[in-house]
């Protein structure tokens, strides 16, 4: 710059050649012209412009013409803003000083918003009065659009952040202390971000993990694993648990240990699945007691048939009265069934081929339980089988009456009555086999009720009652 | 030969409490094949409790949920009057709680050979 000055023709300027410039310009100006900060000079009453290396960056295109051009000319573009500062300082000798001044600078034909730090100084002659502007400019446009992005991007995340709601994002430091907590975490975890922020992050934590140091695992697994599973019960402030579901990370870009917790609330398909859980345990232990019950049937009828096809058979017909019955349980949800059904359903097989005036079924509308349910319809199907062979139902003319009834007040009793006549004559059997047995045996103490079973010659009868709340689907 | 006889289960008394009559049935006739007196049966819990703590037997089948109620205090029962038993369970896995662990469990459904090998084990080898 100093070469360009000296090189060019002053002497149609104001300030005449430069020979004829005062001394205080000339020092001035040395000192401008040094310095590696831009720095400006506006001299005389025209403000003719000299200005360093430093600026020439930021000139642009206005360089190397505004060199010797009165500053109002120079700087056409943005004197509406820095024109009163120059004057004012011009005009009282105070110097001024700007911190990230808005301009609209005119460069490359367009015009964008510039930043500019500056301090307007006076320049005084020999005797002391103001005779010029010493400026030192810093451009800070780009300081200042970073610093807007940063912010822009920063009110981004913090609204991505705010608006995953159903999920609490939250940040810990090395020692496990709480550093951010999003609104999701506010919202699942009932603390606020200022209660939340620096406390330990084991405060949502339940007080058995925190006996057990689960976050202080949770976050060393992520350090060394790069991730850890959490999935456990969390606590709230009121106390209240929840299932949370999520992930422990490091958190990246730091030297130091530091962690990330993304999780939510997941506490209802946690207990479908303990439901679950349970409802297999329980269809276990069904199959498993409904395996044993068949097992049982069918040793006991191997023991006692007296030839393979007589097994066969009853086996057969013992097993289908079973699964008729489970049919029901199944139906009711395994609670139990209608007592008429159970009836219904060990007599069909008999009352199907026209002569159902053979079989007479009458009583009240009972619910009876799932065990009773089993054993009733095991009974009913020996007692029908034995009918069909030996009894009522083995001729053209005999009759099975059957009849329920409930009686009693406070202590309800229920009592069945399966009545044959008109039958063969009945003789009492030679040995209690299986049918007889399950009746007797096991229906009894199915239902905790007594059996009569009666062989009368005019036909056979049995009798089961028992207290009504043994039987009785209680729901 | 002398060791054999020892096991053998003739005579032997046992306890059956189970909730489910058909499998005690089950149980009242294989244990007679096996030669073996039935000492008493019980569905429900307190009769269980009554039975274990005043009938007379070698050994007793105990059915873990009786009625949906663990039979645990009436094991303990047991326990207390050195009283030898078998656990019976419809579950896939028994856990057993500390003071029972090592009792033999019988698996339903099960067969004649596990019935007589577990009430060997709660006899002789416990």
């Amino acid at each position: 710059m100093a070469q360009l000055i000296r090189h060019k023709d002053w002497s149609k300027t104001a300030l005449g050649t430069v020979e004829q410039w005062p001394q205080p310009l000339r020092t001035a100006l040395a000192i401008c012209l040094d310095s590696k900060f831009p720095t400006y000079m506006w001299w005389g009453p025209e403000l003719i412009e000299f200005y360093n290396d430093a600026c020439i960056p930021i000139l642009r295109a206005k360089h190397p013409d505004a060199l010797g051009k009165s500053a109002r000319q120079a700087w056409s573009d943005v004197w509406p803003e820095i024109g009163p500062l120059a004057e004012r300082v011009m005009a009282t000798g105070e110097g001024v000083f700007a911190e990230n001044l808005e301009m609209i600078p005119e460069r490359d034909n367009t015009l964008a918003s510039a930043y500019f730090t500056f301090c307007y100084s006076p320049l005084r002659d020999a005797m002391g009065n103001v005779a010029g502007v010493f400026v030192t400019a810093l451009e800070t446009t780009e300081m200042i659009l970073s610093e807007a992005a940063l912010r822009e991007s920063e009110t981004r995340l913090q609204r991505i952040m705010d608006s995953a709601r159903d999920y609490a994002i939250v940040s810990f430091d090395a020692e496990g202390r709480i550093t951010s907590w999003n609104v999701g975490a506010e919202r699942l975890l009932g603390f606020s971000e200022r209660e939340a922020v620096g406390k330990p992050g084991s405060i949502f934590f339940t007080p058995e993990d925190r006996a057990a140091g689960v976050l202080e695992q949770e976050m060393a697994r992520a350090r060394d694993k790069g991730r850890a599973a959490d999935e456990r019960w969390h606590m709230r402030k009121d106390g209240t648990r929840f299932w949370g579901s999520g992930l422990m990370l490091p958190m990246v870009g730091h030297k130091r240990d530091r962690y990330l917790k993304i999780f939510r609330d997941n506490t209802e398909l946690r207990r479908a699945q303990e439901r679950q859980a349970l409802l297999t345990q329980e269809l276990t232990h069904r199959v498993k007691n409904t395996l044993a019950i068949v097992q049982s049937i069918a040793m006991q009828t191997l023991r006692q048939s007296a030839s393979m096809e007589e097994a066969r058979d009853a086996l057969e017909l013992r097993l289908v009265a079973l699964a008729r019955a489970h049919d029901m349980l199944v139906a009711g949800n395994w609670s139990g069934g209608a007592l008429r059904e159970v009836v219904a359903k060990a007599l069909g097989p008999y009352g199907d081929n026209g002569d159902s005036a053979r079989i007479r079924c009458d009583g009240p509308d009972v619910r009876i339980n799932a065990r009773a349910v089993v054993g009733l319809s095991l009974a009913l199907h020996e007692l029908a089988t034995n009918a069909a062979k030996y009894g009522a139902l083995s001729n053209q003319t005999g009759q099975v009456d059957v009849r329920w009834e409930i009686s009693g007040g406070a202590n309800r009793r229920f009592c069945l009555r399966w009545r044959e006549s008109g039958g063969p004559a009945v003789e009492p059997p030679r040995r209690r086999g299986f049918g007889t047995r399950s009746i007797e045996e096991g229906l009894a103490q199915e239902i905790q009720g007594e059996i009569e079973l009666d062989f009368a010659p005019e036909g056979l009868s049995c009798t089961i009652r028992a207290p009504l709340q043994e039987i009785a689907d209680s729901g | 030969m002398i060791s054999n006889l020892q096991k053998d289960m003739k005579g032997r008394r046992v306890l059956i409490i189970e909730d489910d009559v058909r499998i005690s049935m089950l149980m009242q006739e294989s244990l007679a094949e096996m030669g073996c007196e039935v000492a008493g049966t019980a569905m429900l819990f307190d009769d269980a409790l009554e039975l274990a703590t005043s009938r007379q037997f070698d050994v007793a089948l105990l059915d873990i949920s009786l009625n949906g109620e663990l039979s645990y205090p009436v094991a303990e029962a047991m326990l207390e009057r050195s009283q030898k038993f078998v656990f019976v369970t419809g579950h896939v896995m028994e856990t057993l709680p500390a003071p029972f662990q090592g009792t033999p469990v019988l698996y339903k459904p099960f067969g004649m050979n596990d019935l007589r090998k577990s009430l060997r084990m709660a006899l002789f080898e416990r």
